[in-house]
């Protein structure tokens, strides 16, 4: 550890030495030698092992993706079910299994991972950094991630998928009513994902207040950022309550526990709350990053910076903040007291408070703006129209005499999909084209770019919108069929319509990806002339990020001299920083101010990430099975997995345990 | 700068009694919400629906005065929170103009107590809102009757 800054008061033990500051010519050997210190090992073993933020983050990106389509072919399978009246395509089981798994899959395997991916990837390279604050606990993040997403599928091929609905509700997911291995499935795989979500969390929340390089103080961090750790936050208390909510109702199904037993002085409603308590918040998670991502990257494509930035950085924390006091909105037909309806209807419509200074922002970025139409930003503008009518629907169902009307028809798919598509799946798609350069080192083809975004565009309004009114008309949702004299024919065949354009446009960008990895036009480090961190290192990034740890001094350290009004003296210094290569190291600053507190010793790639989450996820397999040897031996490889990873080492210390004189002031590894 | 062991401690920028208002502008209305929203519905529910039955009458003839009471200290905590950020704020902003007119040593802490004011006037007026519509809530509807 190293000692940076005045001099106050001594610590003990003491610190090792103080680095110096100097330049690291691209292409010098000391180059070579820090790309060598953070570099993975090629082939199997680097793929088990690596801790790379960069890496973790495309394994998110991928997967979730993945996850994307395979929620969005169910969806087909739904549409086609339901095209007309009386069709026979799906049984309703095959029905219920479907709609359960799509919301499943896009609800917790697509929406919030495909964020993590992003966040996982820019967050080191935004905020001046070398890594995350934890590596190995991002890899196993990921590990579980994947595993637990596995986890979930792993009776869909058998036709026993979890099939009440992504929020489960008993007493229908009860041991009476649902027999089969289905919910166990679910149940299970929840508290494991749960694993993963918390662990990540809490891995951001340090990463923010303890990585950022020197000079990024507190108000000059990008909205991404803050989107990231109020979700983050938001996770480590809204997660606990799922969790368990899932883990009672598998005693109540597998031990003979009565917690949501209402035959046994059980609670029914309390599943509703403790879902929903999580429920809600989670909402928030994924949609808050999103708005990051299009408050951080639009700016680039209107050649100006954000309008209200602080406004927008408070809309993000009081919108979360809200978020936790909204979950009984969902629950507004269960016969709780009206004082507590009137309240919470209260709470959900001043949330539009803050989302609404979010969107004035990102129209005042556009209006104030010389907005160059590419790709990305057709995404980000469309973004903001959905996000308009998914938040006026949602006002609308926060009024409980409305909501009531409202319940369980397809007026509240359609302002779910509208939130989650709008707010999730066009910032994420649009960010694809926006950072695919510094990912892969190409650029996207911006014909193909512009025919997905009309699609997409097109075929979600066409497919979404009708179902506004399809529920106006009574439509229930979760129905498998319907009869013909409803009047609901016509808008489920445009709805059907509407989703297939839309799976087209998918499509497109998919193809577009697939194309533009091997043929694409080469990128250079900052393609799109944007103002922030991530854009002044080359692209794809080196292994190390940072040659140097970079001194920051503005909002825009890439805009500097561009902008009216910023301090003409502030520089950002890029090229000269602290030097840090006496193996995986980097700064580690103070939480609000940044200054410079002490050099982090990273940890080296192990495997021990992915035996720890492998071990975890087949105990909960040997949970599922009733097999309480393998579940025994499991818990012992898990602990066994964790002792390798936490087996203390001196390499890794903050602090060294005696004084080196000959090192103690100088950095020794300067060029 | 010594070379032995040692850590600054002039990242501390925000000393003891602005810290402690900076918290408060930041965090005060928002807790006041909490504690509103965390007092308000539970008492609410237990008033009108005590055991397996819900009441036509809450258990407490004074329930609506308890809950406008709790409503009425959380928007005053919530109001004095806004009442700081705003102080705050104002006493920066003069310190800014003096600074310019007098050419006294600029503040070195690149706007970070400028912006904490500006999202404490922010957070407490998001919460001040938010807490009058409950207070609002609580005041225009009859505690456990049916919602016709």
């Amino acid at each position: 550890m190293a000692a940076i800054g005045a001099t106050r008061h001594r610590i003990d033990p003491p610190l090792e030495r103080i680095p110096e500051v100097g330049r690291i010519p691209a292409g010098s050997p000391i180059e070579a030698r820090l790309e060598k210190i953070w570099e993975t090992a090629p082939g199997w073993r680097g793929s088990l092992s690596t801790v790379d933020h960069k890496t973790i983050g495309v394994r998110y990106l991928v997967t979730a993706f993945l996850f994307l389509v395979i929620g969005g072919i169910e969806a087909l399978f739904l549409r086609i079910q339901l095209v007309g009246p009386e069709m026979g395509f799906l049984t309703p089981e095959q029905y219920n299994q479907l709609f359960t798994m799509h919301g499943v899959t896009m609800i917790f395997l697509y929406a919030l991972p495909v964020l993590s991916g992003f966040s996982n990837y820019l967050w080191p390279l935004l905020l001046g950094s070398r890594d995350m604050a934890f590596p190995r606990l991002n890899a196993l993040s990921y590990w579980i991630f994947l595993f637990a997403g596995l986890f979930m599928y792993i009776s869909f091929p058998l036709g026993q998928a979890p099939n009440a609905g992504w929020f489960n509700y008993v007493p229908f997911s009860g041991p009476v009513y649902n027999t089969g291995p289905n919910i166990d499935v679910f149940a299970l795989g929840m508290v494991l994902l749960g694993i993963s979500t918390t662990v990540g969390s809490v891995n951001f929340v340090v990463t923010l207040f303890r990585m950022r390089a020197p000079g990024m103080t507190i108000n000059r961090v990008p909205i991404l950022v803050w989107g990231t750790l109020t979700a983050s936050v938001a996770n480590l208390f809204a997660i606990p309550a799922v969790s368990l909510a899932f883990f009672l109702l598998w005693l109540d199904r597998q031990i003979g526990a009565h917690f949501f037993d209402v035959a046994n002085n059980g609670q029914p409603l309390l599943w509703q709350h403790l879902f929903w308590i999580f429920g809600h918040p989670w909402v928030y998670v994924v949609v808050l990053p999103a708005m990051g991502i299009v408050s951080d990257a639009l700016p680039t494509f209107c050649r100006r910076p954000l309008v209200g930035y602080t406004a927008v950085a408070l809309a993000t924390m009081a919108t979360m903040l809200l978020g936790f006091g909204v979950w009984v909105h969902h629950m507004f037909a269960t016969g709780l007291p009206t004082v507590a309806l009137s309240i919470f209807g209260a709470a959900s419509m001043v949330i539009s408070i803050p989302s609404a200074v979010a969107v004035f922002a990102w129209i005042a970025t556009i209006w104030l703006g010389k907005p160059v139409f590419k790709t990305p930003f057709l995404f980000f503008a469309g973004f903001v129209a959905l996000f308009i009518i998914g938040g006026m629907s949602g006002v609308m169902t926060a009024a409980v005499p409305l909501d009531w009307q409202l319940n369980e028809t397809y007026f509240i798919v359609a302002h779910l999909h509208y939130v989650l598509l709008g707010i999730n799946v066009f910032p994420v798609v649009g960010a694809i084209y926006y950072w695919f350069p510094k990912f892969t080192g190409r650029m996207m083809s911006e014909k193909l770019g512009k025919w997905s975004f009309w699609t997409m565009f097109i075929g979600f309004n066409a497919g979404f919108f009708p179902m506004h009114i399809a529920g106006l008309l009574g439509m229930p949702r979760r129905i498998y069929t319907y009869p013909s004299r409803m009047g609901w024919d016509e808008v489920n065949l445009i709805t059907t319509v509407g989703s297939f354009i839309f799976a087209v446009g998918v499509l497109i960008f998919l193809v577009n990806v697939v194309l533009s990895v091997k043929r694409g036009a080469r990128a250079g480090a900052n393609p799109w002339d944007a103002p922030t961190l991530e854009w002044a290192v080359s692209s794809p990034p080196p292994a190390y990020n940072f040659a140097t740890i970079p001194t920051i001094a503005s909002r825009h350290p890439l805009w500097e001299g561009r902008i009216e009004g910023e301090e003409e003296h502030s520089r950002t210094k890029l090229e000269e920083g602290y030097l840090l290569m006496r193996g995986r190291e980097t700064l580690g600053t103070s939480p609000i101010d940044a200054k410079p507190v002490v050099i982090l010793k990273m940890p080296e790639d192990s495997y021990t990430p992915f035996l720890v989450g492998l071990f975890v996820s087949l105990l909960f397999v040997g949970l599922l099975l009733h097999s309480w040897t393998f579940t025994a031996l499991m818990t012992a490889l898990s602990c066994a997995a964790l002792s390798v990873w936490m087996w203390p080492r001196r390499n890794l210390g903050q602090r060294t345990t005696r004084h080196d004189p000959a090192s103690a002031g100088r950095g020794g590894e300067g060029p | 700068m010594d070379a032995r062991q040692t850590v600054s401690t002039e990242h501390h920028f925000l000393h003891s009694p602005q810290r402690i208002r900076t918290l408060l502008a930041l965090f005060g209305a928002p807790g006041a919400w909490v504690m509103q929203m965390a007092l308000t519905p539970p008492i609410a529910a237990y008033a009108c629906y005590p055991h397996q039955f819900p009441l036509p009458a809450p258990l407490w003839p004074g329930l609506t005065a308890i809950l406008a009471t709790i409503g009425f200290v959380c928007l005053a905590g919530a109001l004095f929170s806004g009442y700081i950020a705003l102080a705050s704020w104002r006493s920066l902003a003069r310190y800014s103009k003096d600074a310019s007119n007098k050419q006294l040593p600029v503040q070195k802490d690149e706007g970070q107590a400028r912006f904490l004011a500006m999202l404490g006037m922010m957070s407490s007026f998001v919460f001040i809102v938010a807490i009058l519509f409950n207070t609002f809530a609580v005041l225009s509807i009859r505690s456990c009757s049916a919602w016709i």
